[in-house]
């Protein structure tokens, strides 16, 4: 499908000249085609190529009729015993326009009771919808009431088949129940008032979970033998729904059709859905087993949105023609209110005031004004607008408080645990690659909140401690890491004066606390704290084993934070086996404590292949729980593990490949200026450098230093290294006005935070010489390379030490220390690394040789320093121009001009192309220049000599 | 576990939401479509025994004689059936691959795999099916010609009829869409 390249812009006008030209006998249209107004020509090559299939069509059967296939081996209908995904067919129980259900059975055994396979019919492609499945079946997991049929599984088949998984349900539909199907009497209004509680109770549950049906109806409620109800297709519509919603017409007939008898007014305008549209439905349906009747008639589908949007229901005790207590038209025409904030605010509610008509008590159905004022300031309706993932995301969030305020309002004190799990949970999956500017983040909404919770809950302690830490959760996983911590501290202050040190309250305050310490690398502070912690969480363990996963994998940040690399493996394994055996593979805890094991065994010394093994388990580990999806942020984040124990087996180019594809995925789901980019574009940058590719590691590490300017704490280890990947960049790059300053900066900061002897500092130092000499302080360059080494650093490495004050000398004129230093730098070299080092470490030797004269060792020299880039499939880079330059001339200090001209024109040319303003680039012009003259081309000596002149090199 | 049936209004209620006569007008007509696409595809049947007009308006007069559509549901009937049959000439030609593929082969996706394996009949209904979502984009209505041509069968005149445009109007959707088609699948 690459071919057909209109948008729908262009398109209409490229119709009605279509339309103008088919209208001409096919002989006339090559003419008409070429009196066309010019303002016409940016279409003409398409609706040429166009009008030449024309000629080809016109005269053929193309698409006369569907061609033949053989069907033979297919049997008459969808056959039972058939296997979709993981599952084989038993036999059919219904089908309709969404698709088919059949009673199925996993074929693996797995899940051991008979299921309901949902085969939905997908009319043309869905992009994303095996992402869409997989994030809502890893919601609708969640639910787990007696009253709602469960979710097994939801996914795709290799072929594009959707199917979801539900638990098989025997029973009959609600309204089919009521009416006493099959000989049974009609249900009386008290038992039909009753199961209506049970359903408002499962939908209330959902809710409290952020889960919301959107198609609630009689044929989704079944009612089995004993009179219970069970709630099907939870949450169902919205898989099914977000993508055809933005496509064409043809899904009008397409799934999505939604009954809209039930059908809400926001949900008839399309808009974002929230809990009310249930809350609607649920007075629907009280309305029809109230009066056997719809609140509006059924007509048509315009008469019947009219009416849903427009006009007044008709009372229930008037419809129903018979006599109804007050109450109950109160409740229903109160569920039923046009405006979502009329209505109830929770499901809860509406089951409460059933009840309470029940049992004769006084119904409260009168709006709850707290309740509107807090959903109001969520700001609901100015959230949602667009699908995409990350507007989602805000919406969700957006929803998770208006239902968590609004059921504080109405059970403050037994529902705070639960209400703290389920909006944790909504932001632990909220990735930390969030970005801003959206009408309202997620981040702004909890800023708002929590300035709000101090008044708010002044006087219930308890509530307002879990609201600080759920609060402080949120900001946290959103990077908001200062108001994060302010929000838990007070989280634990409250806690240790209500409970006390020892409570598991207060336990969970000070775990959050720590993860905030370790968030923002207060060292310090978390070494402190964490032996405690870690034997309180073990003491807790049976009861919160996430408390003490949590501590372990901190336990492990700290170690490496803190450079002892051995410690950190033994708890990250042990957080993984813990996490592994209580949450299961699918918790976003486990899959990061899988990752941080990758990433503590690579920094553990051991060798290239375990870390590789371990690093492609850890990635297979984290696609298996996402489903595949590269765009996950815990499937990014592992990527960039194992993108570098790929680089530690030397497999250098497949790293660089994956990485480009993180940067492809990131940027297409978080955008181009989202963290995720920015990291995976620093990651990359180093290893471009490596092969050549300098241009491409300036613009990543400078595009992804801009990125977290704004995001991140500027004495963070994240920017510094993204500094410091940008200043090196820049160096190779020859930039090194630019490179100085931010050689600078990366330089204090190692000297700071690891000391002036650690191996970062020392090698950042040399660098920083390298561009104090290339800058022309000489003087300042060879002080700095001259300071002595006094390190006790593992990584020390003396023959790079000696390599770099080799160029350092060869920079600041000192040619015979220059050959002096990079001899014994080339012959330390060794290990995997010995290759990448020997170009610039033989170029610059070459070059120290010319310098002193010594040109035919220069030109062997220099000629193995190329060698040695082509072996490595190096792309062009300033130092092979360098090598280029050198032999140039080498050439002409041997009398051989006509052998110079090649290496100085592809250095210039290379210059030219790459950074023509470099004064790097004046060298080659220069020698290319004699080089012309000699060959007795004046017009090119001329101008290379004018362009060695604007670049000073003369 | 029954799903309620397809709640369009393509097909109205006749009367006071008798849900189980919307619930037989698509299993019946579902049934019927299924064994003419079937009948459609497969080259020894095609256009002789079962026609798309033929079956669709029988189905529909059946439904119509018993009260349970009016007489100007035929357009939306038409228009509801096409998209049936889409569906089910794509899952007909979608199943054949799974099977040709051993039913559990894995990886491969008909998007981008089409030009390796496929044989050509396949293929060409499996992109037609896809460029129409793109066409759709351009020109809704000269993607529903085609699935009623194309995939459903229906004359120029009972396009016409259906999407209550002129036949000419149908002829130059249709001229239009296979150029672009053409240029797609080419």
């Amino acid at each position: 499908m690459s071919k057909l390249r209109l948008d729908p812009a262009s398109w209409s006008e490229l119709e009605r000249l279509l339309d103008e030209a088919l209208d001409r006998p096919p002989a006339a249209r090559a003419a008409w085609l070429e009196s066309l107004d010019p303002k016409f020509d940016a279409l003409k090559p398409q609706l040429r190529a166009l009008l030449l299939r024309a000629a080809e069509v016109e005269t053929s059967d193309f698409l006369a009729t569907l061609p033949g296939v053989e069907l033979d081996a297919i049997a008459a209908t969808a056959a039972d015993g058939r296997i979709v995904g993981p599952y084989r067919l038993v036999r059919e129980l219904g089908r309709g326009g969404m698709g088919s259900v059949w009673l199925a059975e996993r074929v693996d055994g797995l899940i051991d009771r008979p299921l309901a396979l949902k085969l939905p019919h997908v009319i043309g492609s869905f992009p994303g919808l095996a992402e869409r499945m997989a994030r809502e079946r890893a919601i609708l997991a969640a639910l787990n009431h007696p009253h709602i049929a469960r979710l097994y599984d939801a996914g795709l088949t290799d072929d594009g088949q959707p199917y979801l998984a539900l638990e098989y349900v025997e029973g009959r539909p609600l309204d089919v129940h009521c009416r006493g199907a099959d000989d049974a009497q009609p249900l009386d209004l008290r038992a039909r008032l009753r199961l209506l509680v049970q359903v408002a109770n499962a939908v209330a549950y959902a809710h409290g979970k952020l889960i919301v049906h959107r198609d609630l109806k009689p044929a989704n409620i079944l009612v089995n033998a004993d009179g219970y109800v069970r709630l099907l297709d939870f949450g169902i519509a919205k898989i099914l729904d977000e993508g055809a919603a933005r496509d064409s017409a043809l899904t009008e007939f397409g799934p999505r059709a939604l009954t809209p008898d039930y059908a809400s007014p926001e949900q008839i305008r399309g808009e974002p859905l929230t809990v009310a549209a249930d809350i609607y439905a649920l007075g629907v349906l009280l309305y029809e087993l109230l009066t056997d009747r719809l609140p509006y008639p059924r007509s048509s589908r315009p008469e019947l949105e009219h009416a849903i949007l427009n006009l007044e229901a008709q009372r229930p005790s008037e419809a129903a023609g018979r006599a109804l207590r007050g109450d109950l038209d109160t409740i229903t025409l109160k569920a039923l209110k046009k405006q979502p904030e009329e209505r109830y605010a929770t499901a809860n509610a509406f089951a409460e005031d059933i009840a309470r008509y029940l049992d004769g008590r006084p119904v409260l159905a009168r709006p709850d004004s707290a309740a509107y004022r807090l959903l109001k300031f969520t700001g609901r309706h100015k959230v949602g607008v667009a699908a995409s993932s990350a507007a989602l995301l805000t919406i969700v969030a957006g929803a998770a408080i208006s239902v968590w305020q609004a059921r504080v309002a109405i059970a403050e004190k037994e529902h705070a645990q639960e209400i703290e799990r389920f909006v944790v949970g909504i932001f632990q999956e909220a990735d930390p690659y969030r970005q801003a500017g959206r009408p309202l983040t997620a981040a702004e909404l909890l800023r708002h909140a929590q300035g709000d919770i101090g008044e708010r809950f002044a006087d219930r302690s308890a509530l307002r401690v879990s609201l600080l830490g759920l609060v402080g959760t949120g900001l946290m996983n959103l990077d908001e890491l200062p108001a994060a911590e302010s929000s838990v501290q007070q989280a634990v202050a409250d806690a240790v004066s209500l409970y006390g040190q020892e409570h598991l309250e207060t336990l969970r305050a000070r775990v959050l606390l720590a993860e905030v310490h370790a968030a923002r690398r207060n060292n310090a502070a978390l070494r402190q704290e964490l032996p405690q912690l870690l034997a309180a969480a073990r003491a807790v363990v049976a009861q919160e084993p996430e408390l003490l996963i949590r501590m372990l994998k901190a336990q492990t940040d700290l170690a490496i934070e803190e450079s002892r690399f051995d410690e950190g493996e033994a708890p990250a394994r042990e957080a993984f086996q813990l996490a592994l055996r209580t949450l299961g593979p699918r918790d976003a805890l486990t899959v990061g404590a899988s990752t941080l094991q990758a990433e503590a065994v690579m920094f553990s010394r051991a060798p290239p292949e375990v870390v590789l093994a371990e690093a492609q388990r850890g990635l297979d580990f984290a696609l298996a729980a996402y489903d595949g999806r590269e765009d996950n942020p815990r499937v990014i984040q592992m990527r960039d593990v194992h993108i570098r124990a790929l680089d530690a087996m030397g497999r250098i180019d497949d790293a660089i490949a994956e990485g480009d594809r993180i940067i492809a995925s990131a940027g297409a789901t978080f955008g181009p200026t989202s963290l995720a980019v920015a990291y995976a574009m620093m990651n990359t940058t180093r290893l471009r450098m490596r092969v050549g590719d300098v241009a491409t590691a300036v613009a990543h590490s400078r595009q992804s230093l801009e990125i977290l300017r704004s995001r991140i704490d500027p004495e963070s280890r994240e920017f510094v290294y993204a500094r410091a990947s940008y200043a090196l960049a820049l160096l190779a790059a020859r930039r090194f006005d630019e490179a100085l300053p931010e050689l600078d900066a990366v330089l204090r900061f190692a000297e700071t935070h690891r000391g002036k002897d650690s191996w970062d500092a020392i090698t950042l130092r040399y660098q920083h010489a390298v561009a104090l000499a290339s800058l022309g302080r000489d003087a300042e360059a060879r002080a700095e390379a001259a300071l002595p080494v006094n390190t006790s650093a593992e990584e020390y490495d003396e023959g790079w030490v000696n390599r770099m004050q080799g160029s350092v000398a060869l920079l600041t004129g000192d040619y015979e220390a220059a050959v002096e230093k990079l001899r014994i730098a080339e012959q330390l070299l060794s290990g995997s690394r010995a290759a990448l080092r020997l170009p610039p470490i033989l170029t610059h030797l070459g070059l120290a040789q010319l310098e002193r004269g010594d040109s035919a060792a220069a030109l062997a020299t220099l000629t193995r320093a190329l060698q040695a880039s082509d072996a490595l499939k190096l792309r062009m880079n300033p130092t092979y121009a360098d090598a280029l330059y050198g032999i140039g001339r080498a050439h002409l200090a041997t009398n051989s001009p006509a052998a110079a001209l090649a290496p100085l024109e592809r250095a210039d040319s290379f210059w030219r192309e790459f950074d023509a303003d470099n004064v790097d680039g004046g060298p080659a012009a220069y020698w290319l220049s004699r080089a012309y003259a000699l060959a007795g081309r004046k017009t090119d000596a001329e101008a290379a000599l004018a362009r060695a002149r604007a670049l000073r090199a003369i | 576990m029954v799903e309620a049936p397809p709640l369009t209004d393509l097909i109205r209620r006749a009367q006071d939401g008798d849900a189980q006569a919307l619930k037989s007008v698509f299993d019946v007509t579902y049934e019927d479509l299924r064994r003419l696409a079937r009948s459609r595809l497969s080259k020894g049947g095609r256009g002789t025994l079962l026609d798309t007009s033929a079956l669709v308006h029988e189905s529909y007069l059946r439904f119509a004689n018993a009260g349970q559509l009016r007489i100007e549901d035929r357009q939306h009937f038409l228009r509801y059936t096409s998209h049936v049959m889409r569906s089910i000439v794509v899952d007909l030609v979608r199943s054949k691959l799974a099977e040709r593929r051993g039913g559990g082969a894995r990886h491969v996706t008909l998007n981008t795999g089409l030009g390796d394996g496929a044989p050509a009949a396949e293929a060409e209904i499996l992109r037609v099916h896809e460029a129409l979502e793109q066409l759709a984009a351009l020109n809704a209505r000269m993607a529903e010609v085609v699935e009623m041509r194309y995939f459903a069968g229906l004359t120029e005149s009972e396009i016409a009829d259906a999407l209550g445009v002129t036949e000419r109007t149908v002829r130059r959707d249709w001229e239009k869409a296979r150029l672009l088609l053409a240029e797609t699948l080419s």
